[in-house]
């Protein structure tokens, strides 16, 4: 199928946004390219629709639970 | 200047020993400071709240006489190092006077009784530093004081229990609780010994006396006439009305004493059966009270009821009848 025009396959995004979504030790996916100019140490990966899925689901960061606040009494001797 | 270990307790009844180890450490605050840290082990319904707010409203500031501001926290609430950090001692503990009163420690999660023994390990600077993250807190002996509280002392971390001066808080004896109620109820007066019989009936427990001279009042308030004196007929009357046996034993202690008397020997499973309440339960709840005061024993057969056991049911028997022809003479009249 032909690529429409003006779409590509890379898109930028900042390291901040993915931190926002994904864990501390998430895998993501980048050019090859990009990996090796940076020295990264990297695996191969096939992009499969369920290896991406796979991936997706393990890396991103569910929302922590907030557990109830402290309960604290302040006493003021002095009042 | 405080001289006697009353004037550090005012109202608070009966622990004498406690009260001398405190007044100690609050003489030696005063002279050098700092206070050790502070542990309280004791029943439910002794007094560690009780005697941890004396002993707060005791330590002054530094350079002033006013008290440090008491921060009571329920340790059951920490969930974590991280909540611990971010709720407390960030925004609370961080260059401030304080006592900071850790109460049920035993609940305290194992981070941050890890945290707390670096925080409260001792040493001759009487300083120690904790590093979390990228924060560094800064702990002053001289200006933050550290008061523990637990019923459950074999669960406290045996490292932290050795970081605290321990101080055990005793069962009041019927003669206290009486004085308790005395001191709650102060203007009211009392017929004969029935004081001393309603204290025989609080388990030595300090919280029972303030819920017992509450309901006394409540039974004062709807009586028509001598408003002013509790009578033995009053005390009768409201023992009916709340269920109160001799000893103060609940319904359930009774039932477990009235089982026991069907047979020589019982099981704990056959106990628990019949009872409908869990092993545990039973065991947590209800025996130890029991054996306290020799009503029932544990033996390698299995429990029994104690001779004492025998004739406090008798005796309950014997005033349940009297009681119950009392009333429907009453009523027949």
């Amino acid at each position: 199928m032909a690529r429409t025009t003006g779409s590509t396959s890379f898109v930028r995004i900042s390291l901040q946004e993915l931190n926002r979504v994904l864990k501390e030790n998430a895998s993501i996916v980048v050019n090859r390219r990009y990996a090796e100019a940076l020295n990264l140490a990297c695996h191969p990966f096939k992009t499969t629709n369920k290896a991406l899925g796979k991936l997706i689901e393990e890396g991103i960061d569910a929302p922590e639970s907030k557990p109830a606040p402290i309960t604290i009494n302040m006493v003021d001797f002095s009042e | 200047m405080k001289t006697t270990t009353k004037d550090y307790f005012n109202g608070l009844v009966g622990q004498d020993n406690a009260k001398r180890k405190i007044a100690f450490f609050i003489k030696s605050y005063m002279n050098e400071g700092d206070l050790p840290h502070i542990m309280f082990v004791a029943p439910k319904g002794t007094g560690k709240t009780a005697f941890a707010h004396a002993l707060g409203s005791n330590l002054t500031q530094q350079g002033s006489s006013r008290p440090k501001p008491l921060i009571e926290i329920n340790c059951s609430t920490i969930k974590n190092l991280k909540q611990f950090f971010n709720e407390l001692v960030i925004p609370i503990l961080v260059d401030r006077d304080a006592t900071v009163f850790f109460d049920e420690c035993s609940e305290l999660p194992k981070d941050v009784t890890m945290a707390l023994l670096t925080i409260l390990n001792p040493n001759k600077e009487r300083r120690t530093e904790f590093t979390y993250e990228d924060y560094t807190f800064h702990c002053d002996f001289k200006r933050l004081s550290f008061i523990f509280a637990t019923t459950e002392a074999q669960d406290v971390f045996h490292a932290l229990m050795d970081r605290c001066e321990r101080i055990d808080l005793e069962d009041y004896s019927h003669d206290e609780l009486a004085q308790i109620m005395q001191l709650i109820n102060d203007k009211q007066k009392w017929e004969g010994d029935v004081l001393h019989k309603i204290a025989t009936t609080l388990r030595g427990n300090a919280r029972k006396a303030q819920q017992m001279a509450d309901k006394i009042r409540l039974a004062l308030s709807n009586k028509s006439s001598r408003k002013g004196i509790f009578t033995k007929k009053d005390w009768k009357g409201l023992s009916y009305t709340m269920t109160i046996f001799p000893l103060g034993l609940t319904t359930a202690e009774i039932r477990l004493l009235r089982t026991l008397s069907e047979q020589k020997y019982t099981r704990l499973t056959n106990l628990s059966a019949k009872l409908g309440l869990s092993k545990a339960c039973i065991q947590r709840d209800h025996e130890l009270y029991l054996q306290k005061h020799n009503l029932m024993e544990v033996t390698p057969h299995g429990r029994a009821i104690s001779p004492q056991g025998i004739d406090y049911l008798k005796q309950l028997g014997k005033q349940e009848i009297k009681d119950e022809a009392e009333r429907e003479n009453k009523t027949t009249k």
